[in-house]
């Protein structure tokens, strides 16, 4: 095989997936004609060509099943935000509702002496239902209609409907047993006909038509009346001209007046949309469909019965008589918390429950922290920011403000009423349903929900086709004494375990989603009782991964506290016009929201200029002569890390710090972010400590000064003899958890600031005081050994002998380069130490863990290797990665470290696709025949790529064709070629000259390259000669290793 | 299927006609298909991933702005879900599969062939599954990947190349 043989073997290739030019396939044919090598060539890939057609064929069948599943699917599901049909169905009906409405008021003016519009509607309603069977064909638009078919037996105990896409329902509610067919998948689906939380499952006719009743407008309708006798059924016609909230409505109802019966009913809307019309016909069979197969369901349907049975249908009806029954009267609150992958908890969302008897209340506020009035909502968070954890329900009566109020439902019994907030303005609507009954996201709007949830809502299928199954889970050891339920829906399981012994409180549901495993987890951590058998979760952890969470490998978590008032007394006023009338204040309480956002931004002007702030004791006395410190803790690893002022309290406690607050960087997690800590120490108490992160500015920070309590921390090598003058140093304190608010916003300190800590004694004991009663702990450092710690409740440190390196940073030609960021990484545990290089390029790290260290602290009883990989970063530098082994005791003190000034420098911007925001810290690595790459991105998300090129070489070759000539003055594209791929954006143009040599610069020793003829014509587009005339050649250009 | 049909079948799909995502699932699962087949590496999994991606695609369809661009956004859940689905296997080894239906001589190939695409580059193995899967098009899987038309062929090319190589060496590895 020659090169040409290479150029051929691409054309077969090239020909496979789709028509070569005519000239070059023939040119194609004749040499493969003639090189039996290239022959065979082609005939093997052409059977490969045929096994791959084969394999797709075989694997079509596959695409179809998908196409099928995917369907029936999605007859279950509405996409999000989307003005479905079944939408603008219902918008229709709407519509139609209003019209008959309307109808039935002038129809009441005009025949006022048979007792009024509603009356006399009613009537021919009554006669309607009164018929055997009633069936209704509704035919939606004027092209391309829809029809939908309904039947309804007298007293509504059966119910069918048939849909434009062929499902059909049928619901027997005296046989609690609804069939779904669905005929993409030719399947019945049977499930129970259940509606006992007040959801009507199947939508009726009749019944839309008796609320149409009820809504009569008389004034905004017009109306003419003619009798028409033409077809021998005495007839009224009925022409409705008039306004509705879909737009100008025109229908025109036929009823018969001997039998007082609506015959048919034609429609046109002209809204703002457009126009869009209906008919509906009805007529009144002696007989109606007896099952689906009357329908014209193939007998040969599989049926799938999805009822449970058993101990399966026991728990359910156990569970869901509980949920129907409720928690009876109490007065509640749950207070949403987010929690952040730290652990971090901040306010989210207040729920205020209320239930006597049948009637229920809830308010949901917004308290999380909102600068400005989000989408026209406040937040309680400046109320509730410093007391939510021990917010009680009282005081969340106390300061409920309509302004911050998001939802409020009222359930009388038969309706519910509620309120959404739309952009500060509360909007009202009604419905014929308990909305309580229905779930609403991760906040409960009744302690029912909560506690229970509903079986039968879950399994409901209505006129599902979806696959959607509830059975018994077996016994599980680790839940001892809990029963479970597992629901089956597509690529999805979710199980659900109660505690019988607790009224069937539901204890966890845990969701797993197929390709995702679990995506939620509900569980109830803290069981708490209202009075006897009235159980409720009193903490409630729910975590859930998105499926753009799940990418980012990120899971967020809420927390819900639950405080129940089981015996409370109140009265009737918290679910009626009281409770209504608040709602209304919403407005006149714009103006002094609008106040304290302005008092925000005052203070947020106030936390740029310098901070402020009162030390006082833990009963609100000022603290006076407290040294205060400002610390920036730049980086976790302490490089840079310093205290940045210090100064002492006045008389009052009060104190002022002058350096400015300048963050160095914003990102979208705590890890990288740079903050600043306040810290006031005083002899007489604990040290107190508060935090200053970008975005919480308060301008003011108080600092309480709470009891101190004393450590005695034991440092030893690791035969356990002590190590007197070994430093140890407090390191973090705080606990998320704590009780003392003052302790949950936990800080952690680097590097050794000189007045948190102690010296060993001669026994190895160091005591370190002024500490707060919460969780602390420390770091220990002693020359030769390597930095330890201990976590708190630990009181022994073991230090092992370290290691240390230094040396330079310097460029090829020995110029040292200063501020470049030396990086040793850990090759045991995700551990790093920084270090950075000064004006002569000097860097120094020490105290570094070498082989043998202990690592007991984690509970994991290996030894740190002592393996490392260095990096180096720098502005403009760059540098390869180099590994090292560090022994204990040794110390590197003239290590080299070479960056090279020849780097290319690439920027990009390293963004999260979910989000959208910058990310800092990514890192970029890895080499190719040209070189190597080495990059972090930046505290704003920009990566500066730099690529490292080898040494290069000149390379002069003569050019000649497949014929021997030389190529003189001819434009020569040239391409590397690299992973077998042609590098077309390092694409070069150089020419021969008069030789025909080609002279070019830069070339990667050993690298492929591929040159071909650059050829333009005189506007610089590419010249029309045909291709297979051009000069091509794969070839190395200078000779290397690679 | 052509844009102007594909944009009318969108619009209709944001409307809530369910019935109009019938013909974009038939256009469009072979690729989708394709994709998961050649990231998951398993016929199976492809399959429940396909389902999964196409059912994400119509519940997120009213997002979608550029109806123009359906098969390129589509793929783009396709290939999100997928990278959830291997993040969460230990191991991300391409899983031969079987078709059992065929003779012993047919299953053998197949096995060879898809030991041999498990082994292809990642870009090389989507290509050549996109084009036998999804109708031999190269400017469809030039809008599915996001690359030119030229791109393709080049993967295609290299990728048959390197195919047959591998498929080569498994030859000469059963004799």
């Amino acid at each position: 095989m020659n090169d040409r043989c290479s150029f051929w073997r691409e054309s077969i290739c090239e020909s496979l997936s789709g028509p070569l030019p005519e000239e070059r396939a023939k040119e194609l044919e004749r040499h493969v004609a003639e090189c039996a090598a290239c022959r065979r060539y082609a005939e093997a890939l052409a059977g490969d060509d045929r096994l791959l057609v084969d394999f797709a064929e075989k694997t079509a069948p596959v695409v179809a099943e998908i196409e099928r599943t995917v369907m029936e699917a999605i007859g279950e599901r509405e996409p999000a935000g989307s003005r479905g049909h079944l939408g603008v169905r219902l918008w229709r009906v709407a519509a139609a509702a209003a019209i008959v409405g309307g109808l039935a008021a002038v129809l009441g003016r005009l025949l006022l002496p048979l007792g009024g519009p509603s009356v006399m509607l009613a009537q021919t309603l009554q006669n309607m239902r009164e018929a055997p069977w009633v069936h209704v064909v509704q035919t939606l638009g004027a092209e391309e209609a829809q029809r939908y078919e309904y039947w309804e037996r007298a007293g509504g105990d059966v119910l069918v409907q048939k849909r434009p896409d062929g499902r059909i329902t049928y619901a027997d509610y005296n046989e609690n047993v609804m069939y779904a067919y669905n005929p993409v998948a030719n399947r019945i689906t049977v499930s129970f006909t259940t509606d006992s939380y007040r959801v009507a499952p199947l939508w009726d006719p009749l019944v839309a038509l008796s609320k149409a009743i009820e809504r009569t407008e008389p004034e905004q309708v017009q109306v003419m009346v003619r009798v028409d006798g033409g077809s021998g059924v005495r007839t009224e016609r009925i022409e409705t001209e008039y306004e509705c909230e879909a737009g100008r409505v025109f229908a025109t109802y036929i009823r018969d007046t001997g039998r007082n019966r609506l015959l048919r009913e034609d429609t046109i809307v002209v809204g703002t949309e457009g126009e869009s019309s209906y008919t509906t016909v009805y007529d009144y069979p002696e007989e109606g469909p007896g099952d689906l197969y009357d329908l014209g369901v193939p007998r040969d349907a599989a049926i799938l019965d999805i009822r449970p049975e058993g101990a399966a249908l026991d728990l359910i009806d156990a569970v869901q008589e509980r949920f129907e029954r409720g928690f009876g009267d109490h007065r509640a609150v749950v207070l949403e918390s987010r929690v952040d992958p730290d652990g971090a908890s901040h306010p989210g969302q207040i729920a205020v429950l209320w239930q006597k008897g049948e009637m229920k209340r809830c308010d949901v506020y917004r308290a999380f922290d909102s600068r400005r009035r989000a989408n026209g909502v406040g937040s309680l968070y400046p109320v509730v920011k410093d007391v939510w954890g021990d917010l009680t329900i009282a005081e969340v009566l106390e300061i409920g403000d309509v302004n911050a109020l998001t939802l409020r439902l009222l359930f009388d019994g038969q309706r519910t009423i509620r309120w959404r907030n739309e952009g500060g303005q509360l909007v009202q609507d009604e419905h014929r349903t308990d909305l309580f009954a229905l779930p609403y996201g991760p906040l409960p709007h009744s302690l029912a929900g909560l506690i229970w949830s509903s079986p039968h809502l879950r399994l409901q299928s209505g006129s599902s086709q979806f696959k959607r199954e509830l059975r018994l889970l077996p016994e599980d050891p680790n839940r001892p004494g809990l029963v479970g339920l597992q629901l089956v829906e597509f690529a999805a399981r979710e199980n659900c375990w109660f505690d019988p012994d607790r009224d069937y409180m539901l204890i966890e549901r845990v969701r797993k989603e197929e390709g995702r495993g679990v995506t939620s987890r509900w569980a109830a951590l803290r069981p708490a009782q209202a009075s006897e058998n009235r159980w409720y979760p009193e903490l409630v952890r729910i975590e859930s991964a998105s499926l753009d969470d799940a990418v980012a490998g990120g899971v967020s978590a809420r927390e819900l506290r639950i405080q129940v008032d089981g015996n409370a007394s109140f009265d009737d006023g918290v679910f009626g016009v009281e409770a209504q009338a608040a709602t209304e204040a919403v407005d006149s309480n714009m103006p002094a929201e609008a106040e304290s956002t302005a008092e925000t931004e005052a203070e947020q002007v106030a936390a740029d200029v310098g901070q402020d702030g009162t030390v006082r004791d833990a009963q609100g006395q000022a603290v006076e002569g407290a040294t205060v410190l400002l610390y920036h803790r730049r980086n976790t690893r302490g490089l840079g890390n310093r205290v940045v002022e210090t100064m002492q309290t006045g008389p009052a406690g009060q104190y002022v710090l002058r350096s400015p607050i300048r963050f160095e960087r914003l990102v979208s997690h705590a890890y990288g972010q740079d903050t600043y800590v306040v810290l006031a120490l005083h002899p007489d108490y604990a040290f107190g400590w508060r935090i200053l992160r970008p975005g919480e500015e308060e301008g003011n920070y108080d600092v309480t000064l709470t009891a101190p309590r004393s450590r005695s921390i034991l440092v030893t090598d690791h035969d356990g003899s002590p190590l007197p003058g070994a430093r140890v140093w407090l390191y973090h304190a705080g606990d998320r958890s704590s009780a003392n608010p003052v302790f949950r916003d936990s800080v952690s300190l680097p590097t050794d600031i000189g007045v948190l800590g102690a010296v060993a004694d001669a026994n190895g004991m160091a005591l370190i005081t002024n500490l707060p009663d919460t969780g602390c702990s420390f770091r220990a450092t002693l020359d030769g050994y390597a930095q330890e710690l201990a976590f708190s409740g630990q009181n022994h440190i073991r230090l092992s002998p370290g290691g240390s390196v230094a040396g330079w940073v310097l460029t090829e030609s020995g110029e040292p380069v200063s501020g470049a960021v030396v990086r040793l990484k850990t090759g045991w545990m995700h551990n790093y130490f920084l270090a950075e290089s000064d004006e002569q390029g000097h860097f120094a790290l020490t105290g570094l863990p070498a082989e043998g260290w202990d690592m007991s602290p984690w509970g994991i009883q290996e030894s740190g290797t002592g393996q490392y990989t260095m990096t180096v970063r720098h502005e403009r530098h760059a540098g390869a990665d180099r590994e090292l082994h560090l022994l204990p005791g040794q110390r590197i003190d003239e290590m080299i470290v070479e960056v090279s000034s020849e780097a290319t420098l690439v920027r990009c911007l390293v963004v999260d696709e979910a989000t959208g925001q910058v990310v800092s810290g990514a890192r970029i690595r890895g080499e190719n025949a040209i070189g190597e790459i080495h990059g972090y991105s930046d505290a704003n998300g920009v990566e500066p790529v730099r690529l490292i090129l080898g040494s290069t070489e000149n390379a002069i070759v003569l050019l000649e064709d497949e014929d021997g000539n030389t190529l003189v003055d001819r434009s020569i594209c040239i391409r590397p070629k690299v992973a077998d791929e042609i590098q077309w954006s390092a694409e070069r143009v150089a020419t021969t000259d008069s030789l025909g040599v080609l002279e070019v610069d830069g070339v990667v020793p050993g690298l492929t390259y591929f040159l071909r003829d650059a050829k333009f014509d005189e506007a610089g587009g590419r010249h029309p000669e045909g291709w297979e005339q051009w000069f091509k050649r794969e070839m190395v250009l200078v000779p290397g290793e690679r | 299927m052509d844009a102007e049909t594909e944009r009318a079948l969108i619009a209709s799909c944001q409307k809530g006609d369910k019935t109009a995502y019938g013909p974009l699932v038939r256009a469009h699962s072979g690729r989708i298909f394709a994709l998961c087949l050649s990231m998951l590496g398993d016929r199976h999994d492809a399959e429940d991933m396909t389902q999964q991606t196409l059912l994400r695609g119509f519940m997120q369809v009213a997002s979608l702005r550029h109806s123009q661009r359906f098969g390129t956004w589509i793929a783009q859940i396709a290939r999100h879900a997928c990278i959830d689905a291997i993040r969460r296997r230990k191991s991300q080894t391409v899983r031969p599969v079987a078709n059992g239906s065929e003779g012993e001589a047919g299953v053998r190939n197949y096995r060879l062939l898809e030991a041999a695409l498990g082994k292809l580059d990642a870009k090389y193995r989507t290509a050549l599954l996109l084009f036998y899967f999804d109708g031999r098009n190269t400017r469809s899987i030039g809008e599915t990947l996001g690359i030119s038309q030229a791109a393709v062929q080049t993967r295609l090319s290299r990728g048959r190349q390197m195919l047959r190589g591998l498929l080569a060496a498994e030859d000469r590895g059963h004799e």
